[in-house]
């Protein structure tokens, strides 16, 4: 129907022969707008470079990356920094967040980089879901692997971007926590119609997805589409 | 001296002019490319080529407007997938409805033969009562399936005591569990608060003890706590029944989904889904967990502050 | 089309980073005032030393006019005061001469001026006022000392002077008193305009070109120094005179500019050179220093800039950042370098113009186009330095930035050593081999110093007392009269009878001679006012009739000057032909042709003889035709001749007991003695004492005074080298300080893991320390090296060049060096280790990792 992201014969390959290592290796997929699709793998199957190519962090080898009708690797590097800022919300799995900067800086970057003035009201209520309130004005060295992922996820949410793709985002947090930042993610992703891809390790919390996509060895090994109804996403049936 | 102040005005008139000649082709090539998307977006495509990538004012106008262009495209779809689904669910319901009255239509048929010994028709009117009663129980759904689908009623979550919702909740269904001798055990956190819709909540809630006290035996214990985690209230309605396999946990869910084991027990399927419904429409949601032979959790996950 | 909006974040942001990286800052700003600073000081140097040298100049020539306009009429001085070509005019007019007994010395005019002349003629009053009654002068000290007055206004003068050939006399006030050089060669009492008017009454002022009494002569100046010659003729032109006429031609006009202000007299292109070397040097230092600090710190942040990029930040906005920052330390960095490196260069420019010609330094005016250069220069460094990390980040892309580490980690880890110490040692001299860039730069930075350290103090090493000594004096002690100088025509300007009396009676003086020189007044008014050609015709008084029996006319000038030697100073003569016999010498019928040595007594020009031995001469001395044989030709020290070196010539040279035949009573010109045994002092202290006497009329030219001419010239060389290394050496421990610091913040996670797998807080030391002493030690063995080098070849080279330099090789100023970069290095790491390495702080860094 509507696919946001598209991914053609994606293959990244360290090395060269023979001591060729194939990070990922073919793969393709297809994202649709506002579906909330996990892909699942052991570590080293090259999910996590799958979702690097997804947002133009890396260069595949070969194979293109589609969003919305535009080829990201034609883009230029400025170019694509711009669309990224635009479209694309990252959560990584070691958060990355600004050293220099604070909580608060921190969620609102993707916003000021774009001279965009801040939704207050939809920031307040991220902030205070994510009980971040207090931390704000907290360096992230001063704050718990928990509280960065967190400001993490909140600065991923703050800019509302089309896209938001999720590398572990709940690796850091208990697992009722888990549950609860990603049902979070979800009831927002869906309140603004946002497409969201994340990775994890983790059956239990990739099922919560619309579309789980197993990955193995840089190739995808299974696709299931789970009939899974939370909340009031009437649109599962048949 | 004159002279020099001539040629600096005409200098700072040349540049007025040059100045508002660029504004306008700003402008006209600004416009251009609003109508362009404003065009593509009345013709209804779906990926339509901006300039998202560049440096430019322009560009965050044309990213916004596809935004809320694609808000309304996926809401008018959801919207269509609603409608489709109360379509279908009146249409299960109306096809719920045929037996019962095939049924009642059958025991009154008995009933009105005259040779009927009065042993018989004392026993057809008590199935003929258990069909009424699963009609009124359909009725009932229906409306309020209706009532929610439709929009008639809206949910409006606001910020109150988690106790009464429990406790009321507890109220409706004591008789029920006096009748199974099921002992309700219910404990809250003082003052614990959550944002939800006080009469719908009841009703959500309602139907998860409901479901417990039919699935749980006689003689069993149905406790009721209500605490907080990170983010939500949870509201966890633990049973004593038989469980539920882990393949089942979404299946409950859906509508009109009965345990091929429980068919005996009168219902129709949708207390779940509506709990499930109601819930999700104030932006919490609904999870089970469950042991075989042991007895299932079902947690209400109500948001803790707006 | 219209640009987003999104400039202000990234000055927000760039803010932010400024504030989180407070040492880099410290050290990048430093290193900005220091690169700052050393192009102006040395900017300022260079300036101020040209300034002086002109200011000097202006001040020999007496005028800081641009151009002289002599002897002109009435007319043409009011028209041309009005010409507005001129930014000043400065008018004289002439009225007569002094005629006092007491002012015979020195000529001493009588003159009326405007107030711009007596300015620009630093005539800087004292005392007083200018003199406005009729009976009212301006004269200055040195004037009123020779008329035995003091120095006062209101004191009474008997002034009696000569108008127009008119001899007259009257009392004069003095109302005005201004400052006298000491050895002026002339004064002008300047008298009123009543007092000129009134004794001008009878005579008009001569208008066909003549000095006379009421000549006019206008000193101007132009707006603008550049092509004077070309401001000259027009101005001329415009005031109806031609230009280029030669005298007795029509519109001829005595009109000169100031050689001061001569385009000649710029700064010399081997200075220019010197300082273009020096510039293109500390801009290479001051390049190497920032680009090294800005880019060790730009890489730190490049993990950074990696996450910003991953978050939508465009390599632009990052470009952005980055400058912003830059020009941020270069707005804090830069002002401050200018001010330091002005105060600096102002501090220094009177040392190093101590050793020079010039000794009366100006206070130098800043001058915005120094400033300006070293502002840019500084921050087209910094700009350039940014570039760097900025393209690197570009070729990156933001996963690669992420995992970005810095590029110190060490790869080789698992060397395996037997002992300890060792394997300390090859993980410190991994990490130095691991970056080879970086420990280039400080390798070579620091050996720079040492480098020149050592190639400075070589030269000057080379610098032979011996031979310059040899080359500047004839003697122990050159004494002659105060006043004596090349030009010098009158008889007054010999050694005092009383000088020679007190000098004979001296039992230290081991040997002694004078020299004397003929001039006979009769003979210059004639050869001079007739002969304006050949400066030295007015002392070339032995007039060659013949040579061999023809006429000699060989050189343009007429005659040949005579001296004549004593005995003492014939043996200071080198023969260049013929034999010096002193018993035919003394027989009085022979002659001597002397020229003088060029070159510091290096060399003589052979062509400047124009007589042979055995040549027989007629020459007309002091009126007498007298005839000679030609002995031989012998070169001496021109301290002999005259007190510098004024333009080669070749003179004849009479033994002084004929010389003394001839011309009974004369006294010498030069007294020499040398000193017996270790008298040295003693005499000197005599010759000082005796210089100081009121009446005693002599200076004197000891070795002791060329001695520290010397000791002056080579510590100016000496200290030069000293600063130089002195501020490479600075950078270079800058930059090594920087190395360290930058090794020891991208490897504190390293360390720490070290430290938890076993590694003592001691080795962790040494590894340190041996890092530190390793760049140290190489820069030093890189450094003797390239020493060698240069000094085999530059220093050696500039020796030849030099007269007075002995080469030798040498690397003794290395050798003493390297031993004190080591330990500082040393210090420095040791230092850098206990701040850096302390246990809580590594706890801290590696929370917040």
């Amino acid at each position: 129907m509507n696919g946001i992201l598209k991914a053609t014969d994606l293959k990244k390959y360290y090395g060269t022969e023979p001591n060729i290592t194939k990070a990922l290796d073919g793969v393709s997929l297809e994202v649709e707008q506002g579906e909330f699709v996990s892909i699942i793998g052991t570590s080293g199957s090259g999910k996590s470079t799958l979702l690097n190519m997804l947002g133009g962090l890396d260069v595949p080898t070969s194979g293109s990356v589609v969003i919305r009708g535009k080829e990201i690797g034609a883009m230029k590097d400025e170019q694509l920094c711009i669309f990224r800022r635009r479209n694309i919300g990252f959560i990584f799995q070691d958060y990355n967040l600004v050293p220099i900067l604070n909580a608060y800086q921190n969620i609102v970057l993707p916003i000021e980089l774009d001279g965009n003035q801040v939704d207050q009201e939809h920031l307040d209520k991220i902030i205070h879901f994510l009980h971040l309130e207090e931390k704000l004005s907290n360096l992230p060295g001063s704050l718990s692997g928990g509280q960065q992922q967190r400001v993490a996820i909140a600065r991923a949410l703050a800019s509302k971007p089309a896209i938001i793709l999720a590398d572990e985002p709940t690796g850091n947090l208990d697992s009722k926590t888990s549950q609860d930042v990603l049902n979070l993610l979800k009831v927002t992703c869906r309140q603004f119609h946002q497409t969201l891809v994340m990775i994890t390790h983790n059956p239990e919390i990739a099922l919560l997805a619309d579309r789980m996509i197993r990955i193995e060895d840089g190739k995808i090994a299974g696709s299931e589409k789970e009939e899974r109804t939370i909340g009031g996403e009437g649109h599962a049936e048949q | 001296m004159n002279d020099l102040l001539f040629y600096i005005g005409c200098g700072m008139i040349l540049c007025a002019i040059a100045g508002a000649i660029l504004l306008r082709w700003y402008l006209v090539t600004y416009t251009k490319r609003l109508l362009y998307c404003l065009d593509e977006m009345i013709t209804g495509k779906n990926n339509f080529t901006i300039g998202e990538e560049e440096e430019l004012l322009m560009a965050k106008v044309e990213v916004r407007l596809r935004q809320l262009y694609e808000i309304l495209r996926q809401e008018k779809e959801q919207l269509q997938k609603d409608r489709a689904s109360l379509e279908s669910t009146i249409s299960d319901i109306s096809h719920q409805v045929k037996t019962p009255m095939t049924n009642i239509n059958i025991y009154q048929e008995l009933l009105s033969r005259d040779d009927l010994p009065s042993e018989r028709r004392r026993e057809f009117l008590q199935q003929m009562n258990t069909q009424v009663n699963r009609l009124d129980a359909l009725m009932e759904s229906m409306i309020q399936m209706s009532r929610l689908e439709v929009g008639i009623v809206q949910v409006a979550p606001v910020l109150q005591n988690v106790s009464p919702l429990v406790e009321e909740a507890v109220c409706q269904i004591a008789l029920k569990a006096k009748e199974k001798q099921i002992q309700i055990k219910a404990t809250c956190v003082p003052d614990l608060k959550a944002v939800f819709d006080k009469k719908w909540t009841i009703e959500a809630l309602g139907n998860i003890l409901d479901n417990g006290i039919k699935y749980t035996p006689a003689s069993g214990l149905m406790t009721i706590t209500a605490d907080r985690t990170d983010f939500f209230v949870r509201i966890r309605v633990a049973d004593t029944g038989k469980g539920i396999m882990e393949a089942h946990y979404t299946k409950i869910f859906k509508r009109f989904y009965r345990e091929e084991d429980v068919q005996q027990e009168e219902g129709i399927g949708l207390g779940l889904f509506l709990a499930q419904e109601i819930i999700g429409r104030q932006n919490g949601y609904i999870d089970v967990k469950s042991q075989l032979g042991e007895g299932s959790v079902f947690s209400i996950y109500l948001p803790a502050e707006a | 089309m219209l640009s987003n909006n999104n400039r202000a974040f990234v000055r927000s942001l760039s803010w932010n980073c400024l504030k989180t990286s407070k040492n880099r800052n410290i050290i990048a700003v430093i290193a900005i005032i220091l690169t700052t600073m050393l192009f102006t000081s040395l900017a300022t140097i260079l300036e101020g030393s040209e300034q002086t040298s002109k200011e000097q100049m202006i001040r020999t020539s007496g005028s800081r006019f641009m151009m002289s306009v002599k002897y002109i009429s009435q007319e043409a001085s009011d028209e041309l005061m009005q010409d507005p070509a001129f930014s000043k005019v400065g008018k004289l007019q002439y009225l007569g001469s002094a005629e006092n007994q007491e002012l015979r010395k020195i000529p001493v005019d009588l003159s009326w001026a405007n107030k711009t002349l007596m300015d620009g003629f630093f005539v800087e009053l004292e005392a007083g006022r200018l003199p406005e009654r009729e009976n009212e002068v301006l004269a200055d000290t040195v004037v009123l000392e020779m008329l035995g007055v003091p120095a006062k206004t209101g004191v009474k003068i008997p002034l009696c002077y000569e108008v127009n050939g008119e001899h007259r006399q009257k009392t004069m006030k003095v109302a005005g008193v201004y400052k006298g050089e000491a050895n002026e060669s002339g004064s002008t009492i300047y008298v009123s305009r009543a007092f000129f008017d009134q004794e001008m009454a009878g005579f008009s002022v001569p208008s066909d070109g003549t000095a006379a009494a009421g000549s006019i002569c206008l000193y101007v100046s132009f707006p603008s120094e550049k092509d004077l010659s070309g401001q000259r003729r027009q101005v001329l032109r415009n005031a109806g005179f031609d230009p280029d006429a030669r005298l007795d031609e029509p519109g001829f006009v005595i009109a000169n500019i100031n050689p001061a202000y001569d385009d000649g007299n710029t700064a010399s292109p081997g200075l220019m050179a010197a300082a273009a070397f020096m510039a293109l040097v500390i801009v290479l230092a001051g390049y190497l220093i920032i680009s090294n600090i800005f880019r060790i710190s730009m890489l730190k942040d490049l993990r950074m800039y990696g996450q910003l990029k991953t978050i939508g930040a465009s390599p632009k906005q990052l470009r952005r950042l980055m400058v912003k920052q830059a020009n941020f330390l270069n707005l804090i960095g830069i002002p401050l370098g200018l001010v330091l490196g002005y105060m600096l260069g102002k501090g220094l420019l009177p040392i190093i113009m101590r050793a020079t010609v010039y000794d009366d330094v100006r206070e130098i005016e800043p001058r915005l186009l120094v400033f300006a250069a070293s502002a840019v220069f500084s921050f087209i460094t910094v700009r350039i330095s940014c570039r760097k990390p900025i393209k690197l980040m570009a070729r990156m892309s933001p996963i690669q930035a992420l995992r970005y580490q810095g590029n110190e980690a060490g790869k080789n880890k698992q060397t395996k050593g037997r002992e300890s110490k060792h394997r300390i040692f090859r993980l410190a001299l991994s990490n130095f081999t691991g970056n080879k860039g970086k420990s280039f730069f400080v390798v070579l930075s620091l050996s720079l110093s040492i480098v020149i350290l050592n190639s400075v103090l070589n030269f000057a090493g080379c610098f032979d007392r011996e031979t310059y000594v040899r080359g500047q004096s004839g003697a122990d002690f050159v004494v002659s009269h105060l006043n004596f100088g090349p030009q010098s025509e009158s008889d007054q300007n010999v050694v005092p009878q009383g000088f020679l009396t007190e000098a004979s009676k001296r039992r230290d003086v081991e040997k002694e001679g004078a020299v004397y020189c003929y001039q006979a007044p009769d003979d210059v008014t004639e050869s001079v006012m007739s002969e304006s050609e050949g400066a030295y015709d007015g002392v070339s008084t032995a007039k060659l009739q013949t040579v061999n029996g023809k006429p000699y006319a060989l050189r343009r000038e007429m005659g040949k000057m005579l001296f004549a030697f004593d005995q003492e100073v014939w043996k200071r003569c080198k023969v260049i032909r013929g034999h010096l016999d002193m018993e035919k010498l003394k027989t009085g019928k022979y002659v001597v042709e002397v020229s003088e040595f060029i070159n510091n007594g290096q060399d003589y020009e052979e062509s400047l003889f124009s007589l042979e031995p055995g040549d027989q001469v007629e020459a007309v001395i002091g009126g007498t035709k007298l005839e000679y044989e030609v002995l031989a030709n012998v070169v001496v020290q021109p301290m002999i001749l005259f007190s510098s070196s004024m333009g080669e010539g070749a003179y004849l040279a009479l033994p002084s007991e004929e010389y003394l035949k001839r011309f009974p009573g004369r006294l010498p010109i030069h007294y020499l003695m040398d000193a017996k045994g270790d008298s040295f002092d003693d005499i000197d202290a005599f010759l000082r004492e005796y210089e100081g006497k009121a009446q005693a009329n002599i200076k004197y030219t000891s070795t002791e005074k060329i001695v520290r001419d010397f000791k002056g010239f080579k510590g100016i060389y000496a200290s030069t080298g000293m600063i130089l290394a002195a501020i490479f050496g600075i950078i270079g421990l800058l930059n090594l300080l920087n190395v360290i610091l930058a090794s020891a913040v991208a490897r504190q996670r390293e360390f720490a893991i070290m430290q938890s797998i076993g590694m003592t807080r001691k080795q962790l030391r040494r590894l340190f320390i041996i890092e530190g002493i390793l760049y140290s030690a190489v820069a030093g063995v890189l450094s003797l090296a390239l020493a060698s080098i240069l000094s085999l070849t530059v220093v050696r080279q500039l020796c030849g060049i030099e007269w007075f330099c002995a080469y030798h090789f040498s690397l003794l100023p290395a050798v003493i060096l390297i031993p004190v970069y080591l330990g500082v290095s040393a210090a420095m790491a040791f230092v850098i280790d206990w701040i850096w390495n302390n246990g809580s702080v590594v706890e801290r860094l590696r929370i917040s990792k």
